[in-house]
């Protein structure tokens, strides 16, 4: 669906992609992390044909981006939310965009409607918010109603409520069998909605891998707290279950499940007060590659 | 077809991009007309030529025609909607090709409201003096209107050319108002050849036997769109959108 075979790209001195190689696949919502200046932008930039790479290739439904047939109706882009004129209206932004790719007018209206921008497509998008333009943004990306969506941090600017609509947007899309790659520093909404994840760093392909697996990867050890820590520490280290640390009352355990630490402390008349799998994340398996 | 009606929807969806330079076209016109109606104002009839020289008071639309070309172009990249124009159309040649119909449209369409302002304040003045506008002054109108287009298309190509909206400006400005009159001073001999003077001058025919004719200015334009289109093209396929 999107393929990035061998992409390196060079501005002057500056190495921003490096031998970068990764699959999309068909149907998934994929997110693409990377700390600032991994070359995320310069990634999908390249994949969208805006910028030529020094070698390598990036493929979308099988071809070039400036090979595709109809581009806009097959590919759909959010880049930054500041590419706009500021005098032209949220509506007459769109019929642009759509008067060149051959969309109905009415067309232009549907996807302000999606996007909740109806009541202020007259305006001048000089004065929309930083989340009224993203979301213009986001409906120029459905104009032509595509199969693959490439997104470049499409939450950036938006309030919390927003967010939260961009998500059920982007999970209806995926329903329906839609391709989305999407850019973000907000982790924990990738975590929420991305089946996989692409991180780069300093350009460098780092990992791919479903979300559900990096954040397994991830997991901590287990906390456990009780009034006979001594005690426990002492039948866990003998049952060969390592102690990571201890402070007064609190125990850290690794490699092993929380049930196996529950019956040793019940076979041994131990009282526990908290017997708790620390929680993994996207955040936790994010800082640990790329740190 | 598409791309040059979504073309045009963008300059007409962002008209105050075009009004500035609309009111100093219209300014500098009107300046001229009322100067040079005063100078035939006496009772009688009107001296000859006098059509000729009130309708050449708007070949000044010719140079804003330049600075259009370049705004329809630079625009663009300045706020960025570029990115937008080339995901739709991948195709840069293609898009530099829409636009270069739309400035040429645009260029030349800022050519009837000077004339406007001319003639209005020409029949308000002296209208009762028997002004009269024959073939010649329809033939100067329509070398108006092909020298805007020329001129628009000089502006777009060296706006593809460079990116910024600034120095195309700069470049346009300090080439028609400094280079050009110095290079012309210094080797005369190459007057004829140089875009100002011998394509855009000799198109319109406004400057008597100075300027070379049209049939000689024709071939000079042409080479100068020719080698200017194929360095916007170049340079735009090769740009980075970034």
């Amino acid at each position: 669906m999107i393929e990035v075979d061998h992409l390196t790209k060079r501005f002057r001195s500056t190495l921003a992609v490096d031998d970068l190689s990764f699959k999309v696949r068909e149907g998934a919502i994929t997110g693409f992390l990377g700390p600032n200046g991994a070359g995320k932008t310069t990634t999908l930039r390249i994949v969208l044909g805006l910028v030529r790479p020094t070698s390598g290739s990036a493929q979308v439904l099988g071809h070039a981006y400036r090979a595709l047939e109809t581009p806009a109706r097959q590919v759909g882009a959010v880049l930054e939310a500041s590419s706009f004129h500021p005098g032209r209206s949220g509506r007459n932004h769109l019929r642009v965009a759509a008067a060149a790719t051959g969309l109905p007018r009415s067309r232009v209206d549907e996807v302000l409607e999606i996007v909740g921008l109806s009541g202020d497509a007259g305006r001048r998008v000089g004065g929309y918010s930083l989340g009224m333009r993203q979301r213009l943004s986001l409906a120029a990306a459905l104009l032509g109603d595509p199969q693959v969506f490439v997104l470049d941090e499409p939450a950036n600017g938006l309030d919390p409520q927003g967010i939260r609509w961009l998500r059920e947007l982007l999970q209806s899309l995926a329903g329906q069998g839609r391709t989305i790659l999407i850019s973000s520093h907000v982790l924990a909404e990738v975590e929420q909605i991305a089946d996989e994840v692409v991180i780069i760093h300093r350009g460098k392909f780092v990992e791919h891998a479903t979300t559900a697996a990096l954040a397994a990867r991830a997991a901590g050890g287990i906390r456990v707290r009780s009034p006979q820590a001594d005690r426990l520490r002492t039948v866990l280290e003998q049952a060969g279950i390592k102690v990571s640390a201890s402070d007064g009352d609190l125990l850290s355990v690794a490699d092993t499940t929380t049930a196996n630490v529950g019956d040793l402390a019940a076979a041994n008349g131990i009282v526990l007060h908290e017997l708790v799998a620390e929680t993994s994340s996207l955040e936790q398996a994010f800082l640990e590659l790329t740190s | 077809m598409k791309l040059i009606a979504s073309e045009l929807l963008k300059a007409w969806t962002t008209p105050r991009t075009f009004l500035g330079i609309l009111l100093a076209e219209l300014a500098i016109i009107g300046i001229g007309t009322a100067g040079t109606v005063d100078s035939a104002a006496s009772d009688g009839p009107l001296p000859p030529l006098f059509e000729h020289d009130l309708i050449s008071v708007d070949s000044i639309a010719v140079f804003f025609a330049v600075l259009l070309g370049v705004l329809v172009m630079t625009t663009e990249y300045r706020h960025g909607t570029i990115s937008q124009t080339f995901l739709g159309n991948p195709a840069r040649e293609w898009v530099l090709g829409a636009k270069a119909v739309a400035a040429a449209l645009i260029g030349a369409a800022f050519v009837v409201p000077g004339l406007a302002v001319t003639l209005t304040i020409a029949e308000v003045w002296v209208g009762d003096r028997g002004l009269h506008i024959g073939g010649d002054e329809l033939e100067l109108i329509a070398r108006l209107l092909l020298g805007a287009g020329v001129g628009a298309l000089f502006g777009l190509s060296i706006g593809a050319a460079l990116g910024r909206q600034l120095g195309a400006f700069i470049l346009v400005l300090g080439w028609f108002i400094v280079v050009e009159p110095a290079m012309g001073g210094l080797f005369p001999s190459t007057r004829d050849y140089l875009p100002g003077h011998g394509a855009i001058g000799g198109i319109l025919g406004t400057g008597g036997s100075d300027f070379p004719s049209f049939g000689e200015a024709l071939p000079v334009a042409g080479a100068y769109l020719l080698g200017l289109a194929a360095i916007a093209v170049v340079v735009t396929r090769r740009r980075d959108i970034t």
